[in-house]
């Protein structure tokens, strides 16, 4: 028996088959049939067969829901529908004013405001945001309230802002000073400027004493013009600055390398004529030329001695003018002895005072010093 | 020997002495020895008074005051 069914494929017997085997072919036959049909059995009043699977003759019996669609009615963003005949709907596109269908963009330079970025666009953005910042490349940056870091991947705050703004506020502004040699001070209320002097001024405080001021120097005073140390049988200072009012010598601390003698000082060599009054060693007296001399011997070997010399205008170069001259000093000249020179008067050196000439009677200076000053 | 401290130049100069110079070194230094001896004798004559009136030298000053 192979003779299916054109549709189901149930087995039949074909006309030559043997009557005695027909019984038997029928239950086949019948028994296919029932299992085709078997989800056809059951189900309730009203319910209706529904497709349980894609298989041929798979059923199932499910409720009917029963009703008549009349109208389709939509809202936005749904369009469409009716009431009669084929009825179709749409779904409008969004706005950034209405809700709709969007089109999605992997775009992360598009400007547009209808389209939707897609998980690939916003994942390029975060990466980018991600991003630290440096001076180079935008990106995302730590704040700090620093004003004394020199970080520059750090962004400031406004307390930090505010901090340095405050300090600026405070500082003299630059514009204060508009001239080389500015120099800045604080009047009554505010740092204020006060321009450079003229050449040779100092800065002094003014009458009132309420402000610096550029004045003239007061001129005087003493100046060291040199330091000689007497050395040999005669130290003399020669071209003596001419640029002072008055001169003053001192020599101290002399010693001789020979014998003890007397200390002789020579203006202008040896042949000046010195008119002066003497007093030495408790007599008093005059000279009447020469030279200016200590009283006494000095001690050859002790330095306790020292001498000043004074001469005033000394730079007077005017023939046979008078110059005041002052001399005086101590000298030991011996274990107990002292003695001491007052020279006043003048001398007529026959010009300026250029030179200075140091002598001792008893022989080769060893040591002794001397200083001379100009006087304003 | 001399020396010479020129003020202008800051130079010093260390040499012999000229005939000139070394001649009015030689006279200073007679001349001193002189004064010294002159002195000393003074001085003798002096003591040698003193001792011949059997005075001191301060007894003397208060009689001459």
């Amino acid at each position: 028996m192979t003779n299916p069914t054109s549709n189901f494929n149930w087995q039949m017997p074909t006309p030559t088959d043997l009557v005695t085997d027909l019984p038997a072919d029928f239950e086949v036959f019948g028994q296919a049939v029932d299992t085709s049909m078997a989800d056809l059995l059951g189900g309730t009043t009203g319910q209706i067969l529904a497709k349980a699977s894609n298989s041929n003759m798979d059923f199932a019996w499910i409720t009917n829901d029963v009703g008549d669609i009349t109208a389709v009615n939509v809202t936005a963003p749904i369009t469409g529908g009716g009431s009669s005949g084929a009825v179709t709907i749409g779904v409008s596109a969004a706005s950034t004013a209405a809700a709709g269908v969007v089109q999605l963009s992997d775009s992360t330079s598009t400007t547009s405001s209808v389209l939707a970025a897609t998980p690939t666009a916003v994942k390029a953005a975060y990466d980018k945001a991600s991003t630290a910042a440096t001076t180079s490349v935008a990106g995302i940056v730590q704040l700090s309230d620093s004003t004394s870091t020199t970080s520059s991947v750090l962004a400031s705050t406004p307390t930090a802002t505010k901090s340095a703004y405050d300090l600026a506020d405070a500082a003299i502004p630059k514009s204060t000073v508009t001239t080389a040699g500015d120099v800045i001070f604080r009047n009554a209320t505010v740092p204020t400027r006060l321009g450079i002097g003229t050449a040779g001024q100092v800065l002094t405080v003014n009458s009132g004493a309420t402000a610096p001021e550029w004045a003239s120097p007061i001129t005087g005073g003493m100046t060291l013009l040199s330091t000689t140390t007497l050395s040999g049988a005669s130290t003399t200072i020669s071209s003596i600055s001419q640029s002072y009012t008055n001169l003053f010598v001192q020599v101290y601390n002399m010693t001789n390398a020979t014998a003890d003698g007397t200390f002789k000082l020579d203006i202008n060599g040896t042949s000046t004529t010195i008119y002066a009054a003497r007093i030495q060693a408790g007599t008093a007296g005059q000279i009447g030329a020469g030279t200016l001399e200590s009283a006494g011997t000095l001690a050859r070997a002790v330095n306790q001695n020292a001498y000043n010399l004074l001469i005033t205008n000394y730079t007077n170069s005017t023939s046979n003018t008078f110059l005041p001259i002052s001399f005086m000093g101590t000298a030991q000249l011996t274990s107990t002895a002292y003695s001491s020179t007052m020279i006043n008067g003048s001398t007529a050196p026959g010009g300026a005072v250029t030179s200075l000439k140091f002598s001792n009677t008893g022989g080769d200076f060893s040591a002794g010093t001397v200083l001379v000053y100009g006087v304003k | 020997m001399i020396r010479i401290h020129n003020m202008e130049t800051n130079e010093i100069i260390d040499r012999e002495m000229n005939a000139d110079e070394l001649k009015q070194y030689e006279l200073d230094l007679l001349e001193s020895a002189k004064t010294k001896k002159e002195l000393a004798a003074a001085a003798a004559v002096k003591e040698a008074l003193l001792t011949k009136l059997g005075i001191t030298a301060d007894e003397a000053a208060l009689l001459l005051s």
